[in-house]
This record gives C-alpha cells, sequence and structure tokens, in this order.
C-alpha cells in the first residue's frame, strides 16, 4: 500500500500522527482526547465538546466560525464524545478541507483549517476565566435535545435499553453524554473545570491524513499544547464486560409497529480476537452468515438479523427487527445457531467467504483517509501498532477449531426485546 | 468507440461507452486505490407505477413493485446472487428510489468476474409464484420498519403534501396492502418494460481496467429489441396538495420538513435549479444565515436544522428540515424572509462565499470510490455530461441565482410534522 504512517511524540501523553497518500482530494484532522471515564462530570464533558467546535474567542459565534468554515471551501469542524475501546471517554475533534491542489484562488486551506482547530480547542469564548454564559446555556440546551432524542429512532432506544440491563454497574450502563437531568445541571464553571482536566490528564492522539506532507498540520497542531500544563496522564486497558450468572430477560413496549430483539453474549474469558470476527461474520454479518440465511431467508421471521462485536468488551450483540408475535420465535433461531456452531463448528466454505470478506474490507480501508485515522486511532491507547494488512494476515490464520472454540465461551448475558403498536393522526 | 470527458477543475476524465446492447456505460479509473465499485442503474423506481410499452394499452401497477422486484432480482434457479458474491469477496446490494432502482458491488479482488455476476444476475429474472409469495413478509417487515422511523414518515408526508397526483407521493415500498397484489406476471410486465438496456446504464469508479469493463459487457451485455415505453400520464397542479400534515409517533421534540413545490426541470436545466436553488437557500437559512442565528438563539432551532434541494424525475423542490417545538414558526419566518429577500437580495460576497462552500462540497465527492461513482449515476440520471455540476459551481454565476429567488412563491409551500402531541 502506497500511503506511509509515521508517529511522533510530542509531550508527554501527546502524539502526533499523519496518514500521507497522494490520491486523496481531501485532507482529513482530528485530535482525540482521551479521559478516564468520570460518571459525574459525564455531562460536563459532553457540553465542554459543544462549546468548544461551536465557537471561539476569534469567531465569537456559531455563524462567524460556520462563515469561517463556508470561506474555507465548505471546510468542516465538529465534536464528538464517544466511549473508547477500554470504556474511556474520547472526546473527539475531527476536522477537513479539500487539499490545495484543487481550491479556485491561491489559498492554502491546510494552514487555515489546523489555525481554526487550534483556536476552538485553546481559545475557548471565555467569560471571568469560565466558559461564556450565553454559549453555555445555548449547548446545554442543545445537548439535552441530543440526550432526549434517543426516542426518535427506535433501533438506537432499544440499543440504550438493552445497554442497561447488559452493563448494569459498568460505563456504558447509561449513555456518553449522561442523563437529562444531570445535563440540566452543566454550567460554565462545571464544563470549563472538566475541560482543564481534559487539557491537563487526556492522553492526546492527533492525526492528519491526506495527501499533503502536512510540514503545517505538524508546525501548527503538533505544537499546540506546548504551553498546556500536563500530568497525571490517563492510561488504559481493556476491561470485559462481566457475565451475569443467569441471563436476564427484560420487555419493553413502545408506541411502534415492529419489534426489535437485542441479545447480549458475553465471553470474558476469550482472548482469541481474531476468532471473535470470523465467528460475527460466519454468525450474522455476511449476507451468507447464519442468521441471514436461515433466520431472514428460510424462516422469514424478520427483515433484518445481524450481529456485531467488541472485542475488548469481549461480547457479541445479536439483533433484529422482528413482528412482535415472533420475538420469542427469533430469540430461539439466535440461540439455536449459536449452538449449531458451538456443537457442531463452521463449514470450510464458511470460512472461506470470510476470508475474502475480511481481505475486501481490510484494502478498502486505505481507500479512505477518515477510515485510515479510525484504523490507527483505535490503537493509538494500546501503543501497539499494526497496519490492516497485518490484521488481515492475523485474521486469516483463524481456523475452524478456534471459531467452534470462541462460540462456546459465548454465554448469553442479556435478552432485550421491545413491542408496541402505535396510533397515528393525520389532519 | 470510447469518448473521454475531461474536466479541466476536478482534474479527472471519464471515460464513456456505448455497448453494442445500447446500455451506456461511464467509467473513472481512479490509480492506485484499491476497490472498485460497479453500480448497474434501470430507469425505473416506484413512480413508474403505470406505463405502456410499443402503443400497447396502460397498465398500472400495485405501489411497490420496483421495491419488490429489486428484492426478487436477487433469486436465480440456481444460487441467490448473494452467495456468488461471497465466493468472490465482494459487497453487494441494492436500492430502489423513486425514479431508478440500482444493483452494485464494491470489491479490491476478482473484478472481472464481480462484474459479470453482477450484469448476469440483473438480466436473468426468475420470479415464480412460490418465491414471490416467500418475499412478502419479509417486504411487508421492511415496511412496517420504516412506517416505525420518524424520520422517513415526516418526509414521505412532505411529498403527500406538495403533490396531489404526481405518484412520487406514494411511498417507495407501497404499503402491506398493495404489495399482497403483486404477482410474478407484474414483476416480468415490469422488467421487460424498464429493464430494457436501451433504459439501463452502468457506472464504474476506482480499480479497474476499462478495457476489461468494456470486454465484460460485450460478452455479457444482451442486445434486446428497444421498448418505447410511455408513462403514464398525470395532471399534477401547480399548488401544494395539503399545506400542513401531523403526525402522531412518539419524538422528543417536533420533526419537521417544510417543501417549496417548483416546477421539475430535466436535464441540464435540473442541474441548474439544483445548483441555484442550493446555494440560495444555503445563503438565506444555512449554518451561516442571521436567519438560523437569531432562531437558534431564540430557542426555535437548533444544530438538527438543514436545508437543501431535492429532485429527482418529475419532482424538485428546496426544502427545510429540523427539530422545534414550534415548526410552523419557522415556516412563517421562512416565507417572511423569502418574501423580504426579493427586496432586499443577498449581496454578491455572500454569493461567493457558499459558491465557494459549494464548490468545496462537490469536490469532496470525487474523493472516495464510492462516491465517485455515485456522482456519475447522478449524472448519468439526469442525462447530463458526467462533470456537468461541479463545472457549473465553479462558473456559477449572482444572477442567476437572483432569478430563482425571483421565480420562487414563498407561499406555495407544505409542512409535514411529527409530533408526539397533536398541535
Amino acid at each position: 500500500m502506497i500511503n506511509i504512517f509515521e508517529r511522533i511524540q510530542k509531550g508527554e501523553g501527546i502524539f502526533f500522527n499523519k496518514i500521507i497518500d497522494k490520491r486523496f482530494k481531501v485532507n482529513r484532522y482530528a485530535v482525540n482526547f482521551h479521559t478516564d471515564f468520570d460518571e459525574l462530570s459525564r455531562s460536563d464533558y459532553a457540553a465542554a465538546a459543544y462549546i468548544l467546535s461551536d465557537c471561539c474567542a476569534e469567531y465569537p459565534s456559531h455563524a462567524l466560525t460556520a462563515k469561517r468554515l463556508s470561506e474555507l471551501y465548505d471546510a468542516s469542524i465538529s465534536s464528538d464524545t464517544a466511549f473508547g475501546t477500554c470504556r474511556n471517554r474520547v472526546t473527539a475533534f475531527t476536522a477537513s478541507a479539500i487539499d490545495n491542489n484543487y481550491v479556485l484562488g491561491k489559498e492554502n486551506l491546510e494552514i487555515e483549517i489546523c489555525n481554526l482547530i487550534r483556536s476552538c480547542i485553546l481559545n475557548p469564548l471565555t467569560q471571568n476565566g469560565i466558559f461564556d454564559g450565553n454559549v453555555t446555556s445555548l449547548m446545554r440546551t442543545e445537548l439535552i435535545d441530543t440526550i432526549d432524542s434517543v426516542i426518535n429512532d427506535k433501533n438506537v432506544y432499544a440499543a440504550f435499553k438493552a445497554n442497561q440491563t447488559a452493563y448494569v454497574g459498568e460505563p456504558m450502563e447509561n449513555t456518553i453524554n449522561g442523563t437529562r437531568s444531570e445535563a440540566e445541571l452543566v454550567t460554565p464553571a462545571s464544563a470549563f473545570a472538566a475541560y482543564q482536566k481534559m487539557l491537563k490528564t487526556s492522553r492526546i492522539e492527533i492525526f492528519a491524513a491526506g495527501s499533503s506532507d502536512f510540514a503545517a498540520a505538524e508546525d501548527i497542531l503538533g505544537s499546540m499544547f506546548a504551553n498546556t500544563e500536563r500530568g497525571n496522564i490517563a492510561s488504559f486497558k481493556p476491561v470485559p464486560s462481566a457475565l451475569k450468572q443467569q441471563p436476564v430477560h427484560v420487555s419493553d413496549t413502545f408506541p411502534m409497529q415492529q419489534g426489535i430483539l437485542r441479545m447480549i453474549f458475553k465471553a470474558p474469558a476469550l482472548e482469541d480476537r481474531e476468532a471473535m470476527t470470523l465467528l460475527s461474520l460466519i454468525l450474522g454479518v455476511m449476507t451468507t452468515s447464519r442468521f441471514f440465511q436461515n433466520i431472514r431467508e428460510k424462516q422469514s421471521l424478520c427483515y433484518y438479523c445481524s450481529c456485531n462485536i467488541s472485542k475488548n468488551m469481549r461480547t457479541l450483540t445479536a439483533y433484529a427487527g422482528v413482528e412482535p408475535q415472533n420475538l420469542k420465535r427469533t430469540e430461539e433461531a439466535v440461540i439455536a445457531e449459536l449452538e449449531n456452531i458451538q456443537k457442531n463448528g463452521v463449514t470450510a466454505e464458511e470460512i472461506e467467504m470470510a476470508r475474502l470478506d475480511i481481505k475486501n474490507q481490510t484494502r478498502s480501508i486505505y481507500d479512505s483517509a477518515a477510515s485510515l485515522i479510525n484504523w490507527y486511532a483505535n490503537q493509538s491507547v494500546f501503543d501497539e501498532y499494526i497496519s490492516p494488512e497485518e490484521q488481515c494476515e492475523a485474521l486469516l490464520k483463524v481456523d475452524a477449531e478456534r471459531i467452534q472454540e470462541a462460540a462456546r465461551q459465548y454465554k448469553l448475558d442479556t435478552v432485550y426485546s421491545l413491542s408496541g403498536l402505535s396510533e397515528e393522526v393525520s389532519e | 468507440m470510447t469518448e473521454k470527458i475531461y474536466s479541466g477543475v476536478i482534474k479527472e476524465t471519464v471515460l464513456k461507452y456505448t455497448s453494442p446492447s445500447g446500455v451506456r456505460v461511464f467509467m473513472l479509473p481512479m490509480a492506485g486505490y484499491s476497490s472498485a465499485v460497479a453500480q448497474f442503474t434501470a430507469k425505473f423506481g416506484s413512480q413508474d407505477n403505470s406505463f405502456s410499452t410499443n402503443g400497447k394499452d396502460f397498465i398500472r401497477v400495485p405501489d411497490g413493485t420496483a421495491h419488490y422486484l429489486e428484492h426478487k432480482l436477487f433469486e436465480s434457479e440456481e444460487r441467490d446472487a448473494f452467495s456468488l458474491f461471497a465466493q468472490t469477496g465482494a459487497f453487494c446490494n441494492a436500492g430502489t428510489s423513486f425514479d431508478y432502482t440500482q444493483y452494485y458491488f464494491s470489491c479490491t479482488d476478482n473484478f472481472k468476474k464481480n462484474l459479470e455476476i453482477l450484469l448476469d444476475f440483473v438480466q436473468d429474472p426468475y420470479f415464480t409464484a412460490e418465491n414471490v409469495e416467500k418475499e412478502r413478509g419479509i417486504i411487508g417487515q421492511e415496511i412496517t420498519m420504516y412506517r416505525d422511523n420518524p424520520g422517513w414518515r415526516v418526509f414521505t408526508n412532505l411529498l403527500e403534501g406538495l403533490y396531489s397526483t404526481n405518484p412520487v407521493r406514494n411511498d417507495i415500498a407501497g404499503t402491506v396492502e398493495s404489495i399482497a397484489e403483486i404477482t410474478e406476471k407484474t414483476l416480468y410486465d415490469c422488467y421487460n418494460a424498464y429493464y430494457n438496456p436501451s433504459n439501463m446504464f452502468l457506472c464504474v469508479a476506482g480499480n479497474f481496467d476499462p478495457d476489461e469493463v468494456i470486454s465484460v459487457c460485450e460478452a455479457h451485455l444482451k442486445s434486446r429489441p428497444a421498448f418505447n415505453i410511455t408513462p403514464g400520464a398525470y395532471s399534477e397542479p401547480t399548488l401544494v396538495n395539503r399545506r400542513r400534515t401531523v403526525l402522531q409517533m412518539p419524538v422528543a421534540k417536533p420533526i419537521f420538513e417544510i417543501g417549496f413545490k417548483t416546477p421539475a426541470r430535466d436535464g441540464i436545466e435540473g442541474v441548474e435549479d439544483n445548483l441555484y436553488y442550493g446555494i440560495l437557500f444555503d445563503i438565506l437559512f444555512g449554518s451561516t444565515s442571521d436567519f438560523f442565528e437569531t432562531a437558534r438563539l431564540k430557542g426555535l432551532l437548533n444544530e438538527e436544522f438543514s436545508v437543501g434541494m431535492f429532485s429527482g424525475r418529475g419532482h424538485a423542490f428546496p426544502l427545510a428540515r429540523g427539530e422545534s417545538s414550534d415548526p410552523d414558526a419557522v415556516l412563517e419566518l421562512i416565507q417572511v424572509e423569502l418574501d423580504a429577500f426579493k427586496t432586499v437580495p443577498p449581496s454578491r460576497e455572500e454569493f461567493e462565499r457558499i459558491k465557494r462552500a459549494t464548490y468545496g462540497s462537490m469536490v469532496r465527492s470525487y474523493n472516495n470510490v464510492d462516491s465517485v461513482a455515485g456522482t456519475l449515476t447522478d449524472a448519468a440520471l439526469a442525462d447530463v455530461a458526467p462533470f456537468a455540476s461541479i463545472d457549473m459551481a465553479a462558473d456559477a454565476s449572482y444572477e442567476k441565482m437572483i432569478e430563482k429567488l425571483t421565480a420562487l412563491d414563498e407561499d406555495n409551500a407544505a409542512i409535514s410534522i411529527v409530533s408526539s402531541d397533536i398541535q
């Protein structure tokens, strides 16, 4: 592959990563703050991210920031707070701009967008040493809107509710943004305190990917924390999710027509991450998977039935959109498919199809700057770097025995079902 | 014969070729990329529910037929297409829109074999009473899934509000009742009419050899007598069908979509409408506008608000969508602003800034294989040159945007609202 990954330490717990690939017409940037998960201040961290990407002292309103971005040929800056691979908090600032080769004038977009990222993160709009009150108030309202909007998408809602049972007592029991009542308590001072702690204690991973040589990005972003006080830098290790002694079943109703089933299986002792991947592909991810072929196509139980895994939490989540009367049958069918692999293993043809799928997905990563940043960002807290191709080679070595053994270690932890009927009124 | 079409703006070349079968092929090789995408498209969508072929009597097919056909085309007498693609490692899927149906794959290996599979299965329908019946339950569940989606419902209700007779007002997948009437004969009637090479095109982007595409097309695309398709006529009034639609569903805050009914134009004129209405609405109501800033500070709108243009064969309208505790007030404010801007138009400076942003967003669409293939498909659907949109954006004129502003009737609008409470 032609792209080059280079990683340079820029300070205590601060790393600048660049991926140079001349094919891309758009350059992407990310500044990721990895912090410990702190349940009590999660809404403060979330609000701080909203505030920082909304405006800054240099462009002191959302409209002025947005105007600056449109002057930079529809450049973008956004922030997001999410769980990291170790159930830590990742506050990510991502930005992108077209490469200088494609501007209509003589602008240097790399310098301009990197300066804007730096301004947003290090030079926020403040009043009396804390975040501006009006901006905080507005962002608190938008944070509450985001928290409330979980009911707008029933799949998101079902996942949220299922997590409350599956991960009770763990960070993922609730959303990374906190609850509505927590968000209502956010103040300019509390959000600013979270922001300062984030600057001081985070592991900071900076990425630039695209066709530039990123000399300007390294100069601006790589040195941006040189004068920031740093200490007690967070470090992380994966924590598997605890398996319940007995599976828990939870059923909810919601005003809707189709039901949703989510089943969480856990294997806390399973360390064979590659075997997990192949198992999930064969069980539910591919269109030739057991779930798709047997549960959807042969039994016509649902429109979709799939699964995903968390390698670090060592969980496998099966999910399906089901007619309410078929929820129980689908639950039984999912268990039967996993049990079948536990008892009888997988076929050589299934492994071959999974390997082909893996090769296809691996090489596709190289065709997107965003995918490349995600690839390396997901590994960054472990200080171990493997390329997509190296990961592919490891996956291709997985055999039937390893897949069957992985399947045997998964035990049912939680079954969550959501069903109900809606009433509609039009005028 | 292959024609080369170059854009000095984006510095790319598209190869255009028409196969002996009549299928048009558009190719954009992307040096150094690992993956390739091929999209095989029939200009047959959910709105094509009434037609006559070669002067025969008109046929009215049930709503949802195009989508049903898409599902069934993956099946053959021996093996389904999914399993064939699984043997090559490719990802494949399909999608039905209002005015087209598309089958596609992406792959990093075995491109030639994958293209053969794609062309073969799309040209090899296998519909039986039994397999058509088997799909009914799955599609019924898909329809139910979309009916539970507030975002989809608010959009389809907007289409119903805007249009009285235009078949774009019907849901793409139809209803559980309408698909109950679909038979294998329905599917064959539509397939024979619309999946004709003269009504289809293939777009390929990424890592592939154009000569290989041409040789596969020549070997696998079947020639068929051209069908003369006459779409069923409908008379769509100029004015919107229903100004306000409200649906009760569980949402945190009311969500809304507002559309301004405009005449739908074909070809390069349609591209022009998309570009200039897009720029106009971005200037007046986008994230950089005074309108948005004021409404956001008042708590009337939040970051979910966006504006854009929705268009296809026979339909086109600028729209605004978002969340608000008072969507009707948003509509009223937009109408007042549009009226005011007709007197005091936006500045040239504003136009130049948004023009530049619009151009930048189009450059982005040439940044990865999937979106390049999609851009080629969009141009082919509109029957314009592959780079028509970006070339026009780089050279957009203020005066043309003002023409659009003058022509827009701000009162000819419909609003669709989904709310937990009926207001």
